[in-house]
Formats: structure tokens, sequence, C-alpha cells
């Protein structure tokens, strides 16, 4: 979920109207947006930013200070703001500038569009927040860079026309943004911060992609960094080319339409640039941009009637949908819509339903109560888990519910076990963290280590699901509910243990027989098998000193676990 | 003729009955006539004493009878002195000795996890409406707990730092520990027809780092209601019977527009707590088509996940997300849930 810096002066001047933070955080959902920091009013009121936390990851054109003051502005006025500088299907504009696209970018890193900003030198409010764009559009809806990137560059040191291509790493040399000293495209991977940050996304491709101007100087190296001449825009700049490359066609249009409106609403001068493929893309060989390629979607009222619970007219559909920016014309039930030129979340009616509900208002739906009639009921596993928890209880234990997650230390060696079968995170974030647990013992014997402090005897218990590698399953694991105890005070022995256990299967209604068994976590002789039926069902008995030791537990404890879903299945 | 033989035998007999009863008119009232009592009686000098001195000169033959009487003589005056020291030392007690105010001994008993509580109180809410519980695996593969719900390969949300994946020693595609219990969701439409009210409690993972308010696991309770003509406004029915059971008749709950991959309109729940404000419960919304038409659902599909944790630490007055995983035993059985219903 992207986070954005407001611009807090620029903002209210594009909303058109002065308003209170808190009428702002009211307002703020319509665009599902939070007011995540209030701005510091310490600072200058042009300095003073407003943090706002956007949900939306479908809706990248709120996440700019302009972006995020049109919708507000159209949901309070009902009118939506034209952008005539879009060329259509069969309505092209005259562009000025030129870039071409040569075919051998195809397979590392095809699609480019572009558009020229002009008639005001830039502020430093709109660099700020044209960097933050790169930023949040880049990262969150291209994919950190990988499916859109954005470059921004001073028209007055280009040589028209632009050309993209790709280029071996060796063969190209520049100064980098930020550096003096000219490096080739392979140093600038290995030696450039950006380089190192996004150089994966080049990983595998013999060339790398290059934007150069007529006189052959480099605008920038897509998608890792700009020249540090042509590239480096500073405020007080007028006339800049901004250009977007990437691998989806209309992520990469969409970029630039959203930016084009950006600097439109703030009074720049929008001009088209002609781009020109030497192959065919989803939007054609020659296009101009910013581009309008939206298709219209038509939504059924009487379905988007029935999906809210409420009756809704045509003409209240239009009006909601004109709200959020949407325009629109009546069919008899139908309403035929079209995104506005920044949007492509159109994917289906029901996205045209969720604009005329925020349009409307959410606190316009009345709850309905229910007609029809089903039984509530539990899980036979949690119907009997609850049994198990009862008795546990009865017995004066204490139910414990611990982290499924755990460091090797803990959940193989301190038992004394190996690690085969148990399922290890391929990604962990800390060793603390690394396996998913194989039993709940030492879940109990954690407790018992830092609880020596309290009242003895302890008698605790989890009733919890435990996990292993399993490759019958599709999932590679199985995971089963298991109920697990520990007793720990002076003369706690395994006559103890064998008394839990008989009350627990006497009050579960199993007929249980024992076994003597051999597991390295119990004293030998001191521990039995829990047979159902001739099938081990679980383990109980003195817990080994070997244990206790490495768990640092001087209290002598008796512990049992057993397979709560096979004592269910065993008693049926 | 009486010889003097005799005449002992009538003097001791004589006394035996006189002292017998004067024991039973004998009415000690407090511990000193209490002792008085047993000087009279049974002390070295006592009456009946002096009857062992006397009962030397009887004659053996006739030693067996007043013996017997003797001895039962002796051991009325016994057994009644044990009676009234027992009662008047028990009234002593209980009328003069006894510290009210004493700190008293803890006496440990087994209880409920407050988070399985919580948990049995949420499923309790929505299981007195017909809601069935359900369950699916916590490990799950990229269908279930991606692919199905409308995440695209390249989603934020696949990223390898916000899910657990885990280690196979075979590639049979990606399979993590679920990060939310939708992927339950996709499973019940899969193998269940409308009408489906259907509730699962479960444990999700997320690759985050730990600290009060953030957990790499938490509790979900998510709910799904599915039949012919269900709509946002039952959504919004069932929303606001569920926070007027948890936090009384007059929560008020609040919508706002929200966003998830697999749910169009999507919202997010927020309740107003009596005492702690406005809060966010949980997100809700109508499943796409997109996704439920391929699991053979051509109805609308109203789900929701509600967070429990939170529920849980409001419920035991805490703050901090840790705090639900204790492992020290003292902290965990001292705690006491304040929640309607309780103990279900």
């Amino acid at each position: 979920m992207p986070k954005i810096d407001v611009q807090e002066q620029l903002f209210f001047e594009l909303l058109g109207k002065k308003m209170s933070l808190d009428e702002l955080e009211a307002l703020l959902p319509i665009a599902k947006a939070e007011l995540d920091e209030k701005p510091d009013m310490s600072q200058k009121p042009e300095e003073r930013t407003i943090k706002i936390e956007l949900n939306d990851t479908n809706r990248p054109d709120l996440w700019s200070t302009a972006g995020i003051a049109r919708q507000l502005k159209t949901y309070l006025s009902g009118t939506m703001t034209g952008y005539p500088f879009f060329s259509a299907e069969g309505n092209l504009q005259k562009a000025r500038y030129t870039i071409t696209v040569d075919a051998s970018v195809k397979e590392v890193r095809p699609y480019l569009t572009a558009f020229v900003i002009s008639g005001k030198p830039i502020s430093d409010a709109m660099l700020r927040d044209a960097i933050q764009t790169q930023e949040k559009l880049c990262w969150n809806f291209g994919r950190k860079r990988k499916s859109v990137s954005m470059g921004l560059y001073r028209i007055s040191l280009i040589s028209w026309p632009v050309t993209y291509h790709a280029v071996e790493p060796l063969k190209a040399s520049f100064a980098p943004l930020g550096y003096e000293k000219i490096m080739n495209l392979a140093e600038i991977l290995e030696e450039h911060p950006k380089g190192k940050e996004y150089g994966h996304i080049l990983k595998g491709n013999k060339l790398y992609p290059l934007l150069s101007d007529s006189k052959g100087r480099i605008l920038s190296f897509p998608p890792i960094i700009n020249s540090n001449d042509i590239g480096a825009v500073q405020v007080g700049d007028t006339d800049l080319l901004v250009e977007f490359t990437g691998t989806d066609i209309l992520s990469v249009a969409l970029s630039a339409s959203i930016v084009a409106c950006d600097f439109a609403d703030v009074g720049y001068t929008i001009e088209p640039v002609e781009v020109r493929y030497a192959f065919d893309t989803p939007l054609g060989r020659n296009q101009v941009y910013p581009f309008y390629f939206q298709l219209p979607t038509t939504v059924d009222i009487a379905r988007a009637s029935a999906l809210l619970g409420k009756s809704i007219s045509t003409e209240k559909a239009r009006e909601a949908l004109a709200r959020m920016g949407v325009e629109s014309e009546i069919h008899g039930q139908f309403v035929k819509a079209w995104p506005p030129v920044y949007r492509n979340d159109f994917l289906h009616q029901v996205d045209l339903i969720e604009d005329i509900m925020i349009g409307i208002g959410l606190e316009q739906f009345e709850p309905e109560k229910p007609q029809d009639f089903t039984i509530g009921r539990l899980t036979p596993i949690e119907e009997f888990s609850r049994l198990a928890k009862n008795i546990m209880v009865g017995l004066g234990f204490q139910e414990m519910i611990y982290n499924y997650l755990g460091s090797r230390r803990d959940f193989i060696e301190k038992m004394g076990l190996s690690d085969e079968g148990v399922i290890r995170i391929a990604n962990p974030m800390t060793e603390n963290y690394e396996y998913v647990r194989p039993s709940i013992l030492p879940s109990l014997l954690q407790s018992e280590s830092v609880s020596a402090k309290a009242v003895y005897p302890h008698k605790i218990f989890e009733i919890g699901k435990v996990a292993f590698i399993d490759h019958s399953f599709n999932t590679h694991t199985s995971t089963r509910q298991r109920l697990a105890f520990l007793t720990a005070h002076g003369t706690a022995d395994f006559n103890e243990a064998a008394n839990t256990v008989s009350v627990l299967a006497y009050y579960l209604g199993i007929p249980y027989e024992v076994q003597p068994s051999d597991d390295v976590r119990f004293i030998p002789g001191r521990q039995a098998q829990l047979m159902l039926n001739g099938k081990p069902a679980g383990i109980f008995g003195e817990v080994h000193p070997q244990v206790l030791e490495n768990w640092d537990i001087t209290m002598p404890c008796v512990a049992g676990e057993f397979d709560l879903e096979f004592i269910m299945q065993e008693r049926q | 003729m009486i010889n003097f033989a005799t005449e002992i035998l009538i003097e001791v007999t004589e006394k035996i009955f006189k002292i017998k009863e004067e024991l039973g008119k004998a009415q000690p009232e407090n511990i000193q006539q209490l002792e008085e009592f047993r000087i009279y009686f049974l002390g070295k000098k006592g009456v009946i004493q002096e009857l062992f001195t006397d009962f030397k000169s009887v004659e053996p033959d006739k030693r067996k009878e007043v013996g017997m009487l003797l001895n039962e003589l002796k051991k009325s005056a016994e057994n009644k002195f044990e009676e009234l020291k027992k009662a008047l030392t028990a009234e002593t007690h209980t009328s003069q000795l006894l510290d009210l105010t004493r700190p008293v001994d803890l006496i440990n008993l087994g209880s409920r996890h407050p988070l399985s509580i919580v948990r049995n109180e949420i499923i309790r809410i929505f299981q007195r409406v017909g809601f069935i519980v359900n369950e699916g695996p916590e490990i799950e593969d990229d269908w279930h707990n991606f692919t199905a719900l409308n995440f695209p390969p390249e989603h934020p949300a696949r990223d390898m730092q916000d899910t657990f994946f885990i280690e196979k020693s075979e590639e049979k595609g990606d399979i993590a520990l679920r990060t939310h219990t939708s992927s339950v969701q996709v499973r019940i439409m899969e193998s269940n027809k409308p009408p489906i009210r259907s509730i699962f409690p479960g444990r999700v993972f997320r690759n985050e780092a730990i600290s009060a308010r953030a957990h790499c696991i938490f509790h979900q309770v998510e709910g799904l209601y599915i039949d012919k003509n269900v709509s946002f406004a039952d959504l919004k029915q069932i929303l606001l019977y569920f926070a007027k059971e948890v936090f009384g008749a007059n929560t008020k709950i609040r919508l706002r527009p929200s966003y998830f991959p697999f749910t169009e309109p999507s919202i997010e729940v927020h309740i107003k707590h009596p005492v702690l404000g406005w809060f966010e419960l949980g997100g809700a919304g109508i499943f796409r088509p997109e996704v439920t038409e391929p699991l053979g659902v051509r109805v609308p599909v109203l789900a929701w996940g509600i967070g429990i944790d939170r529920m849980a630490l409001m419920a035991l007055g805490l703050n901090d997300l840790r705090e639900l995983f204790s492992y020290d035993i003292e902290n965990v059985r001292l705690r006491r849930t304040m929640m309607r219903g309780n103990h279900a």
C-alpha cells in the first residue's frame, strides 16, 4: 500500500477550496485513502506535507498530490476535467517530437511512451512530486521498475529525434546521475547504487537498453539511471521530456497518461510525442502519446441494484459515476461508461458497480435482515478439541497458545531429534522463526524454562497444530491437531502422567493400552506409548534430564503428546 | 451376714453408680470448667482413679463384674471429655481467633487461554445465526492462497518479503504458510453448493518483523455467505449484527471503500468501541465473478475477514500483540478475559 507525501499548499490550490484536516480525513475514504500523518505545522506552508496512505493498488492515478486532489475535486463538484491533448484511435494529435524504437529492444524491454511538458519552469513542489511519482508509480505499479520505469530530461540539451535501442554493455559509456566519472553500462551495474539496486532486472540479457539522441548523446540507461547532464533535471528548468519504458505496454501507456494529467492539472502544457516502433505493439506501430487506449464497459443497473441491495435509477447511477470521474451514457437499463484517461481498472461491470456504490455513499445502504434459514454447527474436530480442553481444564491444567514458528535450536536441537521431515521456511526473516513446529512439546518446555518463578505445581497444555513434510499431499505437508501437556513440580513422576492420561482417556471415551517406548525425549523405562486399537496415538512419560538441561529446567517434568485427530477417528 | 468383703463390694458399686450420675450431670461450659471436669473425674487423684484403688480390695471372684462397670465408667468419662473438648475448642476458634483479612493461598485453577475464549465467542455469535464452522490447511498451495483469489503472478503480496514459503525437496510450485484465511473460502466454494453460510477461524502468517503492533502470526475469522439474492445490504447487516453482539447494542459501524484483488466492491469495517473509539475490525466485500465463476458459483458471494488478536487484547486490557503468545505460565494463568458471553 503506497504512502505518499502530499504537498499541502499545492493540494489545496488544486482542490480549489481550503478545508480542515478533519474534513479532509472524512473525505479521503472515497479515494480509498487514509490520513496517515498530519503536516508539521512548524514548517513553512509551502514546505508542509500531508502523509496519505492509498489502499487501491489498481489506482496509481491517486499516488500524487495532483491525482488525489483531482479525485476529491471531481467527487465534490460532480464535474470532470478534460484533457484535450490526448490522442485516441482515429484522432491522433500532431506531434512536434519523435522517438524511434529500434528492434534491438524487443527482447529486453520493448515498450516506450513519452510526452513533453512546457509552458513554465518546473517548481520545487512539482519536481518533488514528480520524483515521488517516479518512485511510487515505478515501485508499486511498475513492480520495482521491472514493468514500468520513468525518466525526465532537459529538452534544451536534446537533439531530435531520440532513439531507444539496445547495445552491448561495454559499447556505451556515460556519466550516470550524481557521478562525474564516465562508466560503461556494465560498470554502472556494478558501481552505481541504482545499478546495484535494479541491475537484476536486466540479468541474462546480452544487450542493455539505451536512450540516446540524434547526436549520440545518452539520455539514460533504462530502467537503471539517467545521465548526469541531459537527465539531471533541476528546479527552474523549462521544457522537459518525460519518458516511460517497460515490459507491459498498457502499464507504460497508463503511466504516461497519469503523469501528463498531473502536470496538466498544475498548469503545464502537454505536448504529444510520436513513438515509432520497428515492430508491432498491442497499441500499434506508430502511436502518439499520451494515448487514450481504454475501452468502455457497460453495467446493467438492475444487476447493480440487486448486488448492492438498493433500488438505483440509471440517472442516479450516471450521477454517481460522474462524481467518481467516469463519463457515461444511459441505454435502457444499461449504463455505458468510459474510464477516465488516467484509469484502467474497469475489468468487469462489478468495478463500475463499486464506483456507483462509492459515488452514492456507503451510508446510503440500509442493512437487511436475512430471510433464509440455516443451522449453525461446529466441525467434529472442533467439538472434540473443546471436549478435550474442558477435561484438561477440569484436571487443573492451564491452556496455552504458542507460536508455530521457531528456531532449529528449540524445535530440533534441544529435543535431541533429527530434522528429518521438519518443515523449514525457505525465506525466514530470522533464525528464531525458521521452522514450523513438528511437536508441541518444545513450546511447553520453553514455557517451563521461563516460568521457574511461577508458583508450583505447573500444569499446562495446548491443543494445536503441528506439521511435517509429506509429499503425498499436494501441499507437500501434512498438518495434524494434537494435544500435549506438561506437569512440573518436585515429585512429578510417570504415575502422575499416567493418571492424567487415564482420566483424559476415560472422559474422551477411549479404551487404550500402553506399551514400552524408546523416545529419546523421555527417560528410558519411564515412558509409554498410548495405543488405540493396536495403533500408536502418542507418547507420555518423564522428560529426559538431558532435555531438561538443554532447556535450563531444574524441576522434574512429565509430559505427553497425542494426535487428537487420530484419537477422534479411532473413537468412532 | 455381711462380711467385710461384701461391704467393700457394695461400697464400690454404690460409688460407681454415684459417680456415673455425677458424670451425667456435669456440664462444663468453658475450657476452665472442662479442666476442672478432667481433674475431678480423670485426674491422677480423681474419683475414678480412687475407685481403682478400692477395686484392689474386691474379692477376686467379683472382680470381673466390677471391673467391667469400672472400665465402662472410665470410658464414658473419657469420651465425654473428648466430645466437650472438641465442642468447646471449635467454638473458641470460630468466635474468637480467626483473622478475616489474612493473605489467602493462591489456588491454581486450570483455565482457557484468552485467545481461545475470544475465538469461541466469535464462533458462537455466528453459529447462533446459522453459520457452520469450517477449517482449511495452514500450509497452502499457490492456487488457493493467491492465484484463485486473483493475485496476479507479480502482485506485491506474493513477494518473498511478505510471505513465508516452505522449503521443499522437489520443485512443484510454491507452497506457503497461508497469508489469509481467504484461501479457505476458495476451498469451501470448490466443494459446497449454495446456500452457504460458513465461518473459518484460523491462523495466518506474514513475513513481518515482530513488534507490539505487528506479529508474524495472527488469527482471523473469515466468513462466507452465498445465496441467490444476497447483497451488499446483507453484508452490512451481518457486520452490524456481529459488532453489536461483541460490543453491545449501541455499537456503531462505519464502512469505508477498500481494495482486495478478489472482491469488488471491497470495504473496510470500522467499529466504534465504547472506550477506545473507532478501530478497524477487518475487510469485507463481494467476490469478483472472475473468481467465483471458475469455481462453479454463479450467485453473489459475500465475504469478510475479521482479525481477532486485537479484540483479544482489548478484552484483556492489553496493547502488545506479543503478549498473546506469552510463554510465562504465571502471566497466562492470572489473566481474566472481559468478554460478553464468556467461556463458551
